[in-house]
């Protein structure tokens, strides 16, 4: 935790452990230990905090946690064997679970970390090699990692052909894809193809995509406005260009069912038949009811008449399906009188627009989240929590919950936007069933009383695995094969 | 030809100063990325940001963040690719740690290559050319046209479908874990690739080979050779060959010098761990110490084999002389 908390270091993640007491000071250097982390006896460690925090639990399942075993060399050194390493400890790093990379045992950590060599089983950009760590012992009564399989040979390929990649785990030359999904092709192949059926998986990705409606920024500083562009679009044509349902299920909310404890199942409150928006008759007509309500459609026929309705900036991302869903996207709105003015970039360009909150960008349609750690805290706390809105690299697109200074201070002219702030404060507090009966509540106030998005599919991941595959598990937490979990079939060894 | 070398290592190293300072300008100070926003996650703080920033020395004047990449480039111990500058954000590895490390791949990958294509290439170009409007002839313009008009990564796909998924006669893509880069060789998991790079390179050559040979043997020195009564093979390979390969040569060192600095797309169909592959990822990762450490190298090898064409004229053309 020191280390995570060493700015020098620069952890991306560090703000999860800022609830701990005397971490901030720590890290500050006003401080020079974390004064809310005591090691009661070998086993136990006792963590104050500032504030409650029901996920601890899975904070404390992230990397930037695991532990770091003291230097036998150098027994004071504050870091124990990742001193010296701010920028690298990866390649030095000594295991506490049931695998380790091949050749740990010859670090040497009684020579200066400059002059250490790091292990050969970890080739940054080319190879992980994951051995068995012999300095493990398996608890009888935890089942939790069977760990099954001797060594886990990761060949690391950024920017390779993921295609040949597929075609060598249909011929059992490697056993799984560490990616996001699989080619269009390779999955109609292993969905289709009797023989190869039972090594493909979907499995819920815990991500979704959605459109960000800026709530500071006419039109959509209006509810009603807000709510008609969910009538409005059509999810089901915009999944139809991602790949059809493989690519995800269609969102009737925002956080993915799983975080919510399926508790939503059903809840969509701006349903329309098939889900084709305005493309439908009975969709269209469900926008124009809501738009009419909108101080910018003056004649309230459901069309938007306000000068604040035309050339509304959209930004998107470059890249053919990314531009169609772009267009579809402004077909139906024109339905309803929003007039976008349609501008792709590519990725870079299109985040570093939409992160300043000073650049007030309208409406956007390529945003997306993903979890950090299984639980609906991850989603709220970085797009939808006011206090969380940042000067540079702001997630919260569409401004929710910020307060009147903030919008000031961004140069907005709209005072004031809603927000749920109070009922994030109260869910992260909880735990349990109390935690995620809360978290589907606060869904409900954001679909209906907030509106800043529209939300468009949860993401699947679609897995696929060799033949030697026996025991295939998914593993919730990284949205990956559960390597720990599978076994290779006895006579493919 | 002592003052002509130093005029020209003089220009080596004025072309290399404004490649770097152009690939500063293009991929650190102008990024279609922001590195920042890579290195420092979601929700960052105003701190992290500036430490980050300090981190990467962002913070300090452009001509002061240009020398440190242009010092990495002199060949002097601890100026060279240091790793105070030349270090991947993205890895957290030294970037000249990668490319030395990637360099073998690449170098096997273009020696092969080019040594098949000129193998291909050139006799394919003097059979056509001196038995022009045969056969033969046509038969090689057409492979020519064929490899001329095969896109690599297509052609790779198509060789490695064949070669390896179905007939299962050659390696797959990819380098056996453990293996060094002249195990993989012997192995035949260059083949592939070499002839993927090859059969393209070689159509060139051909059609460049017979353009430049027929053109030669029209000369009046060749008129006047076979005039004295030299034997039609030593008409060919003494005094035809050897001007019409001129140009070849240029090529060839252009060619050569352009593979060293990365295949991209073959090294990413037969998932080579190369330099090219390391370019493209450290390019859209905005990882700009990367992409300036590789992108400087490429150019080197481009102006050496520039110069080292330049001399090598001397002695294919006996017209060529240097003051």
């Amino acid at each position: 935790m020191m280390r995570t908390a060493k700015p020098e270091v620069a952890a991306g993640y560090s703000f999860y452990y800022s609830v701990i007491e005397g971490f901030d000071d720590f890290a500050a250097g006003k401080a020079d230990t974390i004064s809310g982390m005591t090691a009661v006896d070998d086993y136990t460690l006792e963590i104050k905090l500032t504030e409650p925090a029901g996920d601890l639990g899975y904070r404390f399942a992230m990397p930037a946690t695991a532990p770091i075993p003291p230097n036998p060399a150098d027994p004071e050194a504050p870091l124990g064997v990742a001193e010296g390493h701010d920028d690298d400890y990866g390649r030095f790093l000594v295991a506490s679970g049931p695998y380790m990379f091949e050749g740990s045992e010859k670090l040497d950590f009684s020579v200066p970390a400059k002059q250490q060599e790091p292990v050969e089983g970890y080739q940054p950009d080319k190879l992980i090699s994951l051995v068995r760590n012999p300095s493990w012992v398996a608890d009888d009564q935890d089942d939790l990692r069977p760990a099954y399989v001797d060594a886990i040979t990761v060949e690391i390929c950024p920017g390779c052909d993921q295609e040949v990649a597929e075609e060598k785990v249909a011929n059992d030359e490697i056993d799984h894809i560490f990616t996001n999904g699989v080619s269009a092709q390779t999955a109609r192949k292993f969905s289709q193809d009797p023989e190869l059926q039972d090594q493909y998986f979907v499995e819920p990705g815990s991500g979704n995509y959605y459109i960000s409606m800026n709530l500071a920024v006419p039109p959509f500083d209006d509810i009603h406005v807000r709510k008609a562009v969910n009538y409005a679009i059509n999810k089901e044509g915009w999944r139809r260009l991602s790949g059809g349902e493989a690519s995800g299920e269609i969102a009737g909310y925002y956080t993915p069912p799983g975080l919510l404890g399926n508790l939503l199942e059903g809840y969509d409150p701006y349903e329309t038949p098939n889900h084709e928006g305005a493309d439908s008759p009975e969709g269209l007509q469900l926008a124009k009811d809501e738009m009419a309500q909108s101080k910018y459609d003056t004649n309230q026929d459901g069309i938007c008449d306000a000068p604040e309705c035309k050339g509304v900036l959209s930004i998107g991302v470059v890249g053919r399906v990314a531009e169609a869903q772009h267009q579809l996207i402004a077909q139906n709105l024109a339905a309803i009188g929003i007039e976008l003015d349609v501008k792709n970039f590519d990725n870079s360009t299109a985040y570093g627009k939409i992160f300043d909150p000073k650049n007030h960008i309208p409406f956007s349609v390529f945003a997306g989240w993903l979890q950090d750690y299984p639980d609906a805290y991850t989603f709220y706390f970085f797009p939808m929590y006011g206090p969380s809105i940042l000067d540079q690299y702001n997630t919260n697109y569409s401004m929710v919950g910020a307060d009147p200074e903030q919008l000031k201070k961004y140069g907005y002219d709209v005072t004031e936007v809603p927000g749920l702030d109070d009922k994030i404060e109260e869910c992260a507090a909880l735990t349990g069933d109390e935690r995620v009966q809360c978290w589907a509540e606060a869904e409900k106030i954001l679909m209906e009383d907030v509106v800043p998005i529209v939300p468009l599919i949860w993401s699947n991941v679609e897995q696929i695995v060799s033949s030697r595959i026996v025991n295939y598990t998914y593993c919730l937490f990284d949205n990956q094969m559960a390597y720990e979990q599978v076994a290779i079939r006895p006579e493919a060894q | 030809m002592i003052r002509y070398m130093i005029r020209r290592t003089l220009f080596l190293i004025v072309v290399l100063v404004v490649v770097s300072l152009f690939t500063f300008l293009v991929f650190v100070k102008l990024p279609a990325g922001d590195p920042i926003a890579r290195a420092v996650g979601r929700h960052p703080s105003p701190e992290l940001v500036a430490q980050v920033r300090e981190n990467f020395g962002l913070d300090r004047p452009l001509w002061v963040q240009y020398w440190k990449f242009a010092s990495g480039m002199i060949p002097w111990p601890g100026l060279f690719l240091n790793e105070k500058v030349y270090f991947s954000y993205r890895n957290q590895t030294s970037v000249k740690e990668q490319i030395l490390g990637r360099l073998p791949v690449t170098i096997a990958l273009t020696i092969g290559a080019s040594l098949l294509w000129l193998a291909i290439g050139i006799p394919i170009g003097i059979i056509s050319a001196i038995r022009r409007g045969s056969l033969l002839d046509r038969a090689a313009m057409i492979f020519a046209l064929i490899g001329v008009s095969a896109p690599i990564f297509w052609l790779g796909l198509v060789l490695l479908y064949v070669f390896h998924f179905w007939l299962g006669w050659l390696p797959t893509a990819g380098l056996p874990k453990g293996q060094s880069v002249v195990e993989s060789v012997l192995e035949g998991y260059f083949v592939l690739p070499w002839f993927s790079l090859a059969i393209t390179s070689a159509a060139f050559y051909s059609r460049m080979t017979r353009g430049n040979l027929i053109e030669t043997m029209g000369e009046d020195y060749i008129r006047t050779a076979r005039a004295k009564g030299i034997s039609e093979r030593r008409v060919i390979f003494r005094h035809g060959l050897r001007a019409a390969l001129t140009p070849v040569v240029t090529m060839f060192g252009m060619d050569v010098a352009f593979l060293l600095g990365g295949a991209v797309i073959t090294e990413s169909v037969f998932q080579l761990p190369g330099l090219g592959q390391y370019a493209i990822v450290s390019l859209y990762a905005a990882d700009f110490p990367a992409v300036m450490g590789v992108t400087l190298v490429g150019a080197f090898f481009i102006v050496v084999a520039n110069f080292v064409v330049d001399i090598l004229y001397a002695f294919l053309d006996p017209r060529v002389r240097y003051t």
